[in-house]
């Protein structure tokens, strides 16, 4: 028995802080989603599965394209026609997605029900799926408690949209633990709602397959599916199918052997080339991060729009590559020794202790940064996570951590 | 230091002018203007510091002979007596005139410039306020000591930088910077979000258009439903009207069916058909009858000519069997006879050999066979012989073989007797550091790295056309180019104010002098100097008429100027009088006039002061090109030479990592060079010539490793061959052993060999033994094979015997003539068994013929059964259909036939009218039910109808496809998705510029702290003290200052008014804010002192706008501090001498009053 199982589609979402610049392979990241999820149906007809396994998550929450719920339901009849069958759970943002309340799937769809477990069985393969979905967006309970024990004869799977008993970046929807699951006896869970593939157990395999399209800095490296084969004797096998089109990464170049912007830019080209090379044809977005102790520090940073045009420059001669970001983390070798060091230390040391303070005050950087004329002018979707997101800690203290670093450098410039 | 004593030998207007300022307490320096107050300022700096090229003081005593002399005390205690000469050499000289070393005067000095000196130490009234006013600006030496380091210069040139840059991004209320550009109703961002608005498909929009094509499908199905219902009417209606003629030919099809009916009976379905068949069985019944009695009779004849010889036929078995055996017997009487043949021939060759073997034999030929015991001992004896002789063979080639392979093995050795000692040379490679050779290609590359850095720095500073070797130049340092530059700004400022006083004074001087033409171009008043002409020529003239008038002789001719002189006289009455009317225009004149001569003054003291600092600013010039001299450069731009001090530095600091790099290479080079030496005298000794020059250091060790190793595979090998030859001496040894060994076994065996023939009485050589009782062995052999030939012949013999006995009792049984001649038995077997098969064919025969004639009865019978069936069922159909005859049966059968044609007729009919698809009764029914005529018209009727229906299904139709094609439009198209991706690339785009521009104003934010901060914390105590200075000075009116911060995040003074508000400078009086300005500066000098660096303090009628109070309080001041600095106040204010006195305590205050020049 061959089953495929993947989750967190999130179709039509775009990709997030790709910002447009001459020549940039604007085309490419089109509806990614989209392109990832046609492979998904592909890789299904191509492996000729029994069954596919969606663990919730299709849509984005606020999304309001109805196009998309068509979208999905026409890739889900290509798998009707094939006479494949499709078990969906909804998940968090399918709950409050408009779209599936109105979209009507195809028959060889099996929906789960939302206010108790439910049981699918399918004698012809021996299969049997256990599976609730949310019935709102923020289900706290734990769903999994629900769930039967296993049905004998049967190879069992459960199927849920959760977060375990929590994973980073992810809020903790119908927790439970691992333990659980296991007790439930079923051959293979099939969760979903974390972005990033992990195999929590192997006995039996509990599997977070991850998203199918990357769609922001914060995840990168490749992904797609897992494909799951269940031999005569209920061993299992699983296997990571990636389906893609758009491959982000977060490129650290050292800088270290650099001694300008010129060598920092070949340095860079280099690593750009080979994240290209290793993405099988892909486009690649990539954020760079100029890092290391550096003769080139101060230059990075008092050019730093220049780098950061060189940089998208270089993408474009390499082609399949796509440069989000360009950030100079680099440190100066040493301060100056020359006239006026001493100044130069002084300063340097003040200016550090003063975004020191400014630091310990947690809330200082929001209040100053919530203050500021442009910040009432920004219109909301450009504030928040991934964005401008002045309520977070971590995002306050790198813009303070950068303030820092360019003050520190156009001192030690202005001091040459 | 102090200055005990102040000799103006010939200095400006002073000629041998001493002051005593030894005193402690206040000394004040009092004289009016012009009396050489600040004559005696600028001495003490020229004594100090050397009197400058072109200095204004050389006037009354001409520059060689300017000379000041001084009695200095060091902070220590120590004096220093010193004369102060103009001259480029030597221009320190002690009282004696004795070239003094400047180095005494610089330690007394405390390392204070000049510029110190002149800008915190001697300062008169408009320095204290041009320091107030550059305080204001913040900039200045002032401001630099209270508040602006050079490094806080550089966090404000920062914050300009950065507000620079945010602005490009983003201000508020503008449309320019990028930001503003991309967040406007009107920006990219709101653009793209409506292209994705206009996209987006809503669901409540779908759900409409499929709401719309359900409705549109309902009227569509109830329209088709109407025109489905107005067809089936029409359908009926026509079908109706199309039965008529249909009807009226069924009605005469059922008329004539019933005629028949009434002609007589019919026959039941399948009578017609099984009386056609009976007839036919029973013609065929007879024809078969016939032919089978014909047939009987055939056979019987036949019969009857068949006679078989039932005897033969008895003794048929006996006689197959002989006939089966007879070609056995005859092949085995054949081998008999062979067989017997053999024999004898084996018996004679038996005879004829042993005969030979043995000629003496007298014995029958049966021989017995050898003993196997013998055969396998003489074997066996035969056997250990060969395998002797071949060991002892291949003993002695192996004898012969170690020979040649010990004489081969030690004609290997090497030619030399005397092997070399590698061991040295292994000493001597492995005394190499095995990094060496890595090391210095690691430093070779590190130098050519270093080489191409300085080259790359060489090339950045290629500007300042630099030697090569910049380690011995000698350059100015930093502080003395910060110094100069900063002289340099100084001096170009005062040739700037100079400049524009000079402008300014021109342009009032333009001015007074154009009022004062005015003034005169209308009737002006006399002037004294008017006054004075006229009386001048009134006096001119009284002096001609006098002498005219006192001395009439004498010799003038002239008229006397009587006239004239009385014209003069009413002139000058005139003059006066009008003086005396225009008194008020007069002294206006005189105004405009004291206002020109003022200007011209002030404008050419301006014009002096202009030409002196252009002067100082062409000497700072040469200095600066006399900076650079000595370092052979050409000269920088002042503004360039900090950059040159950085190329030089970097260059120096890159020259010297490069110089320390060939250093340890060339020692790692001289290492690897002796190493080198090393290995070639060691491979000489070995006998090796090394290799040529200029051979590395790792071909050296190379050779001498590949000479070592040839050196020691030699030894090895001569080892390894020394070695071999041993062990095939041994070898040969045991080969030679081997060999004497085997002759023995030899002998001992040729013993036993003749014990054995002598035991056997056998002679001969082993192979004639062996041979021997090989032809024995043979022989017996022969005897046997005869012996078995034999019998096989009798064995036949028995077998043609029994055949023979058998044949003669079948001949007997059968009837047939006995066997006459034996020879012809199988001939009789062959002949009696074809007869017998003859016999045996006629038998079969017959009874074939018998079992044909039963069956042909058998027949023959059934025909006759199956004609008596047919009659009887022909009666049994006649009975059926109660008739006598067959005939009536006949007609009845034909009746049936014709009303089955009407009845097929009738349905044919029936079936054209089910055609319309409503059963006979009902078309009956309809058909009577309606009218032809009314059937028309109905029909006429509907077709409007349906033609109307079909117009309304056509629109709905239309109306339908249009509604389905809206909604298969919405058909999970992309062009939302794209667009929202196009929204998210305009975002990330604000973001990116937003982030920017956050991380600037962030940058500004700790920028603005760190400033306030570096403030607080580097000038509180300056601050503070100017705080109690102030205080003291206004007696408390200003108990605080505060050193505040403006928006631009610049540095302002505020002063607090008793615990009110805060006050700016600029809003304070003017005495106050001068008061301001010397606390300040009295403040700043604290650190001096610290630093043991105090100087006298000059003071040049700083005190003139205070008030008595204020003044008393400032004196009271100086005092206190007089102590740790020398004081010196020049005022030209008289009271103020006297304010120090109420003020101060006697012994404290000690007043010199200058004499001015006019009055000397």
């Amino acid at each position: 028995m061959k089953l495929l199982h993947a989750a967190d589609l999130h179709i039509d979402s775009p990709l997030h802080g790709l910002e447009k610049y001459p020549d940039a392979p604007v085309d490419m990241i089109r509806a990614a989603t989209r392109r990832a999820t046609e492979n998904l149906v592909a890789l299904t007809l191509d492996e000729q599965v029994d069954a596919v396994l969606l663990a919730g998550d299709v849509y984005d929450g606020d999304w309001r394209g109805y196009d998309t719920g068509l979208f999905f339901q026409r890739q889900l009849g290509i798998l009707g026609d094939a006479g494949i069958r499709v078990y969906l759970v909804s998940g968090n943002h399918d709950a409050q997605s408009q779209i599936t309340k109105n979209l009507r799937l195809p028959n060889n769809v099996r929906k789960f029900d939302t206010h108790q477990s439910q049981s699918i069985e399918d004698p012809h393969v021996g299969l049997i799926v256990h599976g609730q979905g949310y019935a709102r967006r923020d289900v706290m309970e734990n769903l999994a408690a629900d769930y039967p024990q296993a049905a004998p004869g049967m190879f069992n799977v459960g199927l849920l949209h959760t977060a375990l008993t929590g994973r980073a970046g992810h809020t903790k929807y119908a927790p439970c633990s691992v333990e659980e699951l296991v007790s439930r006896g079923y051959g293979y869970w099939a969760l979903g709602h974390v972005h990033t593939r992990e195999v929590v157990s192997e006995e039996p395999h509990i599997v977070f397959p991850g998203n199918i399209q990357g769609r922001s800095i914060r995840e990168t490296g490749p992904k797609g599916c897992t494909l799951v084969t269940v031999t005569d004797k209920g061993s299992v096998a699983v296997e990571h199918r990636d389906l893609d089109v758009v491959r982000w990464a977060h490129l650290r170049v050292d800088a270290a052997s650099a001694d300008d912007l010129d060598d920092v830019c070949e340095l860079v080209r280099t690593q750009l080339a080979a994240e290209r090379d290793q993405s099988d044809g892909r486009l690649v977005a990539a954020r760079v991060t100029v890092t290391g102790r550096s003769a080139a520090h101060a230059e990075l940073w008092r050019e730093r729009e220049r780098l950061t045009v060189e940089v998208r420059s270089i993408a474009v001669d390499l082609g399949e590559v796509w440069v989000e970001k360009v950030g100079p983390g680099t440190s100066p070798l040493d301060v100056g020794t020359g006239d006026g060091a001493n100044d130069i230390t002084d300063m340097i040391a003040g200016l550090l202790r003063t975004a020191k303070e400014l630091g310990t005050d947690e809330d200082a950087v929001r209040r100053f940064v919530e203050k500021d004329p442009l910040w009432s002018k920004l219109s909301g979707d450009v504030r928040g996570e991934d964005r401008l997101n002045s309520s977070s800690a971590e995002w306050c203290a790198q813009l303070l951590s950068e303030a820092s670093d360019l003050l520190v450098s156009m001192l030690q410039e202005g001091a040459r | 230091m102090r200055l005990d004593r102040l000799d103006l030998v010939k200095y400006g207007r002073f000629t041998d002018h001493v002051l005593d300022f030894s005193a402690p307490g206040v000394h004040l320096v009092v004289g009016p203007n012009e009396a050489g107050k600040s004559t005696m300022r600028n001495a003490v700096t020229d004594l100090l510091y050397g009197i400058p090229a072109r200095t204004t003081y050389g006037y009354l005593h001409g520059m060689q002979d300017l000379r000041i002399g001084a009695l200095l005390r060091a902070s220590d205690g120590s004096e220093l007596e010193i004369v102060r000469l103009k001259k480029i050499k030597d221009p320190l000289r002690t009282v004696g005139d004795k070239v003094l070393d400047p180095r005494e005067l610089q330690s007394i000095l405390a390392g204070v410039t000049k510029d110190d000196f002149t800008d915190v130490f001697a300062i008169d009234h408009e320095e204290l306020r041009a320091g107030g006013a550059a305080l204001l600006a913040g900039k200045g030496d002032l401001a630099k000591a209270l508040f602006e380091s050079r490094s806080s210069a550089q966090l404000t040139t920062l914050l300009a930088r950065l507000r620079e840059e945010h602005s490009q991004l983003y201000v508020p209320r503008g449309r320019i910077p990028v930001l503003n550009a991309a967040i406007g109703p009107e920006g990219s961002l709101s653009q793209a979000r409506r292209e994705l608005d206009e996209q987006i498909l809503r669901p409540e929009t779908y759900r409409e258009s499929e709401r719309a094509v359900d409705d549109a499908t309902k009227q569509y199905e109830g329209i088709s439903e109407d025109l489905k219902r107005a067809r089936a009417e029409q359908s009926r209606l026509t079908r109706i009207k199309q039965a008529y003629a249909g009807m009226e030919q069924r009605r005469q099809l059922l008329e004539e069916r019933a005629q028949l009916l009434a002609a007589g009976p019919l026959v039941a379905g399948d009578v017609g058909y099984r009386y056609d068949t009976l007839r036919s069985e029973r013609r065929e019944a007879e024809t078969i009858l016939r032919g089978f009695v014909d047939d009987v009779r055939e056979v019987e004849d036949e019969l009857r000519e068949h006679n078989p010889d039932l005897a033969v036929l008895a003794v048929a078995e006996t006689i197959t069997v002989l006939h089966a055996d007879a070609n056995g017997v005859e092949k085995a009487e054949k081998a008999g006879l062979k067989a017997a043949r053999s024999a004898d021939e084996l018996r004679g060759q038996a005879s004829s050999r042993l005969a030979r073997l043995r000629p003496d034999a007298s014995r029958a030929p049966e021989v017995e066979t050898v003993a196997p015991t013998l055969r396998a001992r003489v074997g066996e004896m035969i056997n250990e012989q060969t395998v002797l002789a071949t060991e002892l063979g291949a003993a002695r080639k192996q004898v012969k073989s170690r020979n040649r392979a010990l004489d081969a093995e030690l004609a290997k050795l090497p030619a030399d007797t005397e092997p070399v000692d590698h061991a040295p040379l292994a000493a001597v490679v492995k005394a190499v550091p095995s990094s060496l050779s890595s090391q210095i290609l690691a430093l070779e590359k590190q130098y050519t790295v270093a080489q191409a850095k300085l080259a790359k720095a060489r090339k950045r500073y290629a500007r300042f056309a630099l030697p090569e070797d910049v380690g011995d130049l000698t350059v100015p340092g930093a502080e003395e180019i910060a110094a100069y530059r900063k002289r340099i700004d100084d001096t170009d400022k005062a040739v700037a104010r100079c400049g524009e006083r000079v402008a300014l004074r021109t342009t009032e001087l333009a001015g007074h002098r154009r009022d004062l033409e005015n003034f005169l171009r209308q009737d002006p008043p006399p002037s004294e100097t008017d006054l004075a002409a006229s009386r001048a020529h009134r006096q001119e003239l009284w002096g001609q008429l006098h002498s005219g008038l006192v001395d009439p002789h004498s010799a003038s001719t002239a008229p006397l100027p009587v006239s004239e002189y009385e014209t003069a006289v009413a002139a000058s009455d005139e003059t006066v009088d009008r003086m005396r009317r225009d008194a008020q225009r007069m002294a206006e004149r005189s105004q405009l006039e004291e206002a020109v001569e003022k200007t011209e003054r002030l404008l050419s003291e301006a014009q002096e002061e202009h030409k002196v600092t252009v002067e100082d600013r062409q000497a700072l010039e040469t200095r600066w090109t006399e900076l650079w001299t000595p370092s052979g450069l050409p000269v920088p731009a002042v503004e360039a030479a900090t950059d040159l001090l950085t190329a030089l530095q970097t260059l120096r600091e890159q020259t010297d990592e490069r110089d320390a790099l060939l250093l340890t290479l060339d020692s790692d080079r001289a290492a690897a060079n002796a190493h080198a030496t090393r290995l070639r005298e060691a491979l000489a000794d070995a006998g090796y010539s090394a290799p040529p020059e200029p051979a590395s250091l790792n071909e050296l060790i190379e050779a001498t490793s590949a000479f070592h190793t040839t050196l020691a595979e030699t030894a090895k090998k001569r080892a390894r061959i020394t070695a071999a030859a041993e062990n095939l001496r041994n070898e040969l040894t045991d080969a030679q052993s081997e060999v004497t060994g085997l002759e023995t076994e030899l002998a001992d065996w040729d013993e036993k060999w003749k014990r054995q023939l002598a035991d056997n009485q056998l002679t001969g050589t082993p192979a004639q033994v062996a041979e021997s009782l090989s032809e024995l062995d043979e022989i017996a052999r022969l005897h046997a094979d005869a012996l078995r030939f034999q019998e096989q012949a009798d064995e036949a013999d028995n077998q043609v015997s029994t055949f023979t006995s058998r044949l003669d009792q079948a001949l007997a049984d059968a009837g047939r003539p006995p066997l006459t001649t034996p020879d012809r038995r199988y001939a009789v077997v062959r002949s009696l068994k074809e007869y017998l098969d003859r016999q045996s064919a006629s038998q079969d025969e017959i009874t074939r013929l018998t079992d044909r004639l039963a069956t042909l009865r058998g027949k023959l019978e059934s025909a006759r059964n199956n004609r008596a069936e047919a009659d009887k069922s022909v009666a049994v159909m006649l009975a059926e259909g109660l008739m006598h005859y067959e005939h009536e049966l006949v007609e009845a059968i034909e009746r049936t036939d014709a009303i089955r044609g009407l009845d097929k007729q009738l349905k044919a009919v029936e079936n054209s009218l089910a055609g319309a698809g409503v059963g006979i009764a009902q078309l009956e029914q309809e058909v009577a039910d309606h009218d032809p005529d009314e059937l028309t018209a109905l029909i006429a009727d509907l077709d409007a109808r349906i033609l109307q229906l079909e117009g309304d299904l056509g629109t709905r139709a239309a109306g339908l496809a249009r509604c389905k094609n809206t909604l298969e439009q919405m058909n999970g198209s992309d062009a939302a998705a794209i667009a929202a991706d196009a929204v998210e690339e305009q975002r990330a785009g604000i973001v990116h510029h937003a982030h920017d521009y956050l991380r600037l104003r962030l940058a500004e934010q700790i920028l603005l702290k760190s400033i306030e901060t570096y403030r607080q914390e580097n000038q509180a105590p300056v601050l503070r003290k100017a705080q109690h200075i102030f205080t003291r000075i206004t007696h408390g009116e200003y108990p605080e200052l505060v050193d505040d911060t403006d928006a631009d995040g610049k540095a302002v003074l505020r002063a607090r008014r008793g615990s009110g508000p805060l006050v700016d400078v600029e809003d304070m009086s003017e005495g106050t804010r001068d008061q301001l300005y010397l606390a300040l500066r009295l403040a700043s000098l604290d650190r001096y002192a610290d630093e043991g660096r105090a100087m006298p303090l000059l003071l040049d009628d700083v005190l003139m706008t205070f008030d008595d109070g204020r003044t008393g309080a400032g004196l009271s001041l100086l005092d206190e501090m007089a102590d740790r600095f020398q004081v010196i106040v020049f005022t030209h204010h008289e009271h103020i001498g006297r304010i120090a006195q109420d003020a101060l305590a006697a012994g404290r205050i000690h007043v010199h009053d200058l004499v001015p020049a006019s009055e000397r």
